[in-house]
């Protein structure tokens, strides 16, 4: 008898257990610096640069890296049979080297800054913080209901020489001229 | 302490019935977080702007965590708890 109570206790142990790790395996959802990783890749993939790339397109990172792995993982990818690459800029000095140029929350502040460390040159700015494009960023994320939009400043695209596919501009919640 | 052999049935087919439940759970669940691994690593990158844009996601805020950080309602009942219970069948 108490060997078959055991057992029965075993056996349910086992049930919880399982079930447990039935229910924590469901709960992975997207995460929010995936998908803007995502993002990232098609805003490339929809621009157009004015001096060909050679060979290795640079993406940069500057401020706090949310993205992790995730943005790494683009550099398995091509676009227009040119090579991803990923920097993570602890300066401006080499920002003029980035074809794009993604400013983090954290370095918001410095905005003015920044814009102005790649004045006049094709660099695509991308930011993901309140009224950027507004202030000058040429491709803005931003999330409602949990989901991702985008904004597109033109006039600062043309000032950087950057051509921006019309899907792109179709897409956008809003393109300031 | 005999349990009853209609309670003892019984208690077989619960067991069976929860095992088999567990495992459907289980393959369900596995299937899920293949697809979601896949979604990770590759076809993610190959989604539309209209898809991505459509995609719900979680805010760092409130990500998925990893089982071992996640607080548990599980406790162990022990044989002499259930000895002294009284309970003679599930």
């Amino acid at each position: 008898m108490r060997l078959r109570h055991s057992l029965i206790v075993q056996f349910l142990g086992l049930v919880l257990g399982m079930q447990l790790l039935a229910s924590a395996a469901v709960a992975n959802d997207l995460e929010e610096y995936q998908v803007k990783a995502a993002f990232l890749y098609n805003f490339i993939a929809f621009t157009q640069w004015p001096d060909d790339i050679d060979q290795t397109l640079n993406i940069c990172i500057y401020g706090e890296d949310h993205f992790g792995q995730e943005i790494d993982k683009l550099q398995a990818k091509s676009v227009d049979n040119n090579n991803i690459k990923i920097s993570r800029l602890t300066s401006l000095e080499k920002s003029k080297e980035c074809h794009a140029l993604f400013i983090s929350k954290s370095a918001i502040d410095n905005l003015p800054n920044i814009l102005a460390s790649v004045q006049g040159e094709p660099v695509l700015t991308i930011a993901d913080s309140p009224e950027a494009a507004k202030k000058g960023v040429i491709i803005n994320m931003n999330l409602a209901q949990n989901k991702i939009n985008f904004e597109v400043n033109l006039e600062s695209a043309h000032s950087a020489k950057l051509n921006i596919s019309s899907k792109l501009l179709q897409l956008a919640t809003e393109v300031y001229q | 302490m005999m349990i009853p052999s209609i309670s003892k049935s019984l208690l077989v087919t619960l067991i069976a019935v929860m095992v088999s439940a567990c495992i459907s759970n289980i393959a369900s669940a596995a299937g899920v977080y293949g697809n979601a691994e896949q979604v990770n690593t590759n076809t993610l990158i190959d989604l539309s702007l209209e898809e991505l844009m459509n995609i719900e996601v979680t805010t760092v805020s409130r990500r998925s965590q990893k089982v071992s950080e996640v607080a548990a309602a599980v406790f162990v009942i022990t044989q002499d708890d259930i000895r002294r219970s009284g309970a003679t069948s599930v």
